[in-house]
């Protein structure tokens, strides 16, 4: 097992009246894992990265690097974690001056500084722009070198608090990419803030969700995507269908009754009370009669197609069910073939991937 | 009008003829505030940055007599620094009264909180973030506040170049504590307003338009300052 290199207990943070800015029970990270953090505006997201990166007062424990906290060796704990902010925070000087900063903080040889900042610099495909102002850099530009400046001095923890907001979408995938690559190879821990559920696939072995400064759900993030523990996770996790619910119990078993009218027997564990049934797109299945061979109790749906979203690997397609509209996910093949707007068609789904919350 | 220009033409006379008095009078008037604002950059930009960077109870009100500060009578400066410097006061014993040291004291009391004030604005307006951004790449708080310092330069010097405004352009206090006397209190304010109190309105106005050209001099010098750190960085 990897060894733990931040463990907090009991941790919270207080800011006026509001007080649970932070409350989290316990909190494990693991050298070299990759763990993104989810959750809605003000969940404390920012506040859990500033808590690692001791920029933040806390009451509570951690335990940093194995070393308890203490304001003597706050510094030098701090040295050995680097942050990367949303904002493109760049000194009024040249790119190669703001990469130096860090090491010259640490009174690193002018020399090891030059050689060290061109490394970090090219890692991320732009040495060209050592000379460059840092004010004259294009947002992408701008991020790469915050970027290289967080990793010139080998940090052991890299918190990056939503740094590809502002970016356009095949720049934050090539960037993940990067970090990821460069994490595996030195063993770099990184913690990711990110609004984007779909940058927490690409990027994380592990995912938290705050709500409220409390971490409501600690996993893998397709796990997460199809086992959410609340309706309010699986909205931020962007679960296609969540269809209002209540359960009903007769001799036969334990029935779940959808708001659009479909009842269906469910084996699943279900914690009392539910509210919300929820069916990823990609479990609602266009009838066809080779589904008869399968030995599944399927679930029978009819709708009526009131649009359809082309995209690439599949297509959405948003079928009416009794007042409920229903995302269903579509390869693209049988899109042509059948589905055309105000259409009746047959949907089918197994109440085993159904999950209830 | 013709007084106006018969008092320009003055001026260039006696800074043209070198006159001793004239030329003693303006130096001793920017060493005084020359000095009284580099005393009010010492205490001022530290106090801006600390409450700018410091969150603690009580910040509000303690901005909020900053920001009083800024507008303090020069009189009401010159009365209580009078008061403790006298003969029988707190500081009697130092003599302080009626030299250039008391001069500078007062100047400096009604400086500090304009460059107090202008500086902890010149700071709050760079990204709050930033200070975290530093202490985050492992900067101790002297590298990060120093960094903060060089980013907030421009509006640093504005609030210099305020300080000294005021401080060389007032009379109040310099007549109070230093009592304008001739060869070794008389700076250029003061000397305007006893030649007005003599009825000597051509030379009043020749040492006004003195005391602007001085004036006008070190302002210029520390826009250039200002500016060529805009230039630098662009």
């Amino acid at each position: 097992m990897s060894e733990c290199i931040l463990k907090m207990e009991h941790v919270t943070v207080k800011r006026g009246a509001r007080n649970n800015v932070l409350n989290i029970e316990h909190l494990e990270l693991s050298r070299g894992e990759l763990v993104a953090v989810v959750g809605p505006n003000g969940a404390g997201k920012s506040t859990l990265l500033q808590v690692i990166n001791l920029l933040h007062s806390y009451h509570g424990d951690i335990l940093l690097f194995g070393q308890k906290i203490s304001n003597q060796d706050k510094i030098m704990l701090r040295r050995r974690s680097a942050m990367v902010f949303q904002d493109m925070l760049l000194l009024n000087d040249t790119v190669f001056n703001n990469v130096a900063l860090a090491l010259r903080f640490r009174g690193v040889k002018e020399g090891e500084v030059k050689q060290r900042v061109y490394k970090a610099l090219a890692d991320f495909r732009c040495d060209h722009l050592a000379s460059r102002p840092a004010q004259l850099l294009s947002g992408g530009e701008a991020q790469r070198v915050c970027i290289a400046r967080a990793l010139v001095t080998n940090p052991e923890i890299l918190l990056l608090d939503e740094p590809f907001a502002s970016l356009d979408a095949a720049t934050r995938d090539e960037l993940i990419e990067e970090i990821r690559q460069l994490a595996e190879e030195r063993e770099i821990s990184v913690v990711l803030v990110s609004h984007h559920f779909t940058d927490v696939l690409h990027f994380a072995e592990r995912a938290l969700l705050l709500f409220d400064g409390r971490i409501v759900q600690d996993d893998k993030p397709e796990i997460i995507m199809r086992r959410p523990v609340s309706v309010q996770v699986a909205r931020l996790v962007g679960m296609d269908n969540i269809i209002p619910c209540c359960s009903e119990q007769d001799r036969q078993g334990q029935f779940i009754r959808l708001a659009n009218g479909i009842r269906f027997l469910y084996h699943g564990e279900v914690c009392e009370p539910i509210s919300a049934c929820c069916l990823p797109g990609d479990v609602l299945y266009l009838w066809d009669e080779r589904l008869l061979n399968q030995s599944i109790n399927w679930v029978m749906v009819e709708g009526l197609v009131e649009r359809v979203i082309p995209g690439i690997g599949t297509y959405r397609v948003l079928i009416k069910v009794g007042e409920q509209l229903l995302s269903v996910r579509v390869p693209p093949h049988r899109v042509k073939d059948i589905i055309f707007a105000d259409s009746r068609v047959k949907l089918a789904f197994n109440p085993a991937e159904v999950h209830i919350v | 009008m013709d007084m106006i220009l018969q008092g320009m033409i003055q001026a260039c006379q006696l800074l043209i003829s070198g006159d001793r008095e004239i030329f003693q009078v303006a130096m001793l008037t920017l060493t005084v505030s020359g000095t009284a604002t580099a005393i009010s950059v010492v205490l001022g930009v530290p106090l801006g940055l600390w409450l700018a960077l410091k969150e603690f109870h009580g910040k509000e009100a303690c901005s909020s007599l900053v920001n009083f500060g800024m507008g303090l009578p020069p009189v009401v400066v010159g009365l209580i620094v009078s008061l403790f410097l006298w003969r029988y006061g707190p500081f009697g014993d130092f003599g302080l009264m009626y030299t250039p040291v008391a001069m500078i004291i007062a100047q400096a009391i009604i400086a500090v909180p304009i460059v107090a004030g202008l500086s902890f604005a010149a700071i709050l307006s760079i990204n709050p973030k930033l200070h975290w951004q530093l202490m985050s790449l492992g900067a101790t708080t002297w590298q990060a506040s120093w960094l903060l310092l060089r980013e907030a330069r421009l509006g640093l010097m504005a609030a210099v170049i305020a300080g000294f405004g005021r401080v060389i352009s007032e009379v109040g206090a310099s007549m109070m504590v230093g009592g304008n006397i001739k060869g070794q209190t008389r700076v250029l304010t003061t000397a305007t307003v006893m030649e007005v109190g003599k009825g000597n309105y051509d030379m009043a106005l020749a040492i006004s338009f003195i005391l602007l050209i001085a004036a006008y001099s070190i302002v210029v010098l520390l826009t250039y300052l200002q500016h060529g750190g805009k230039r630098e960085r662009s």
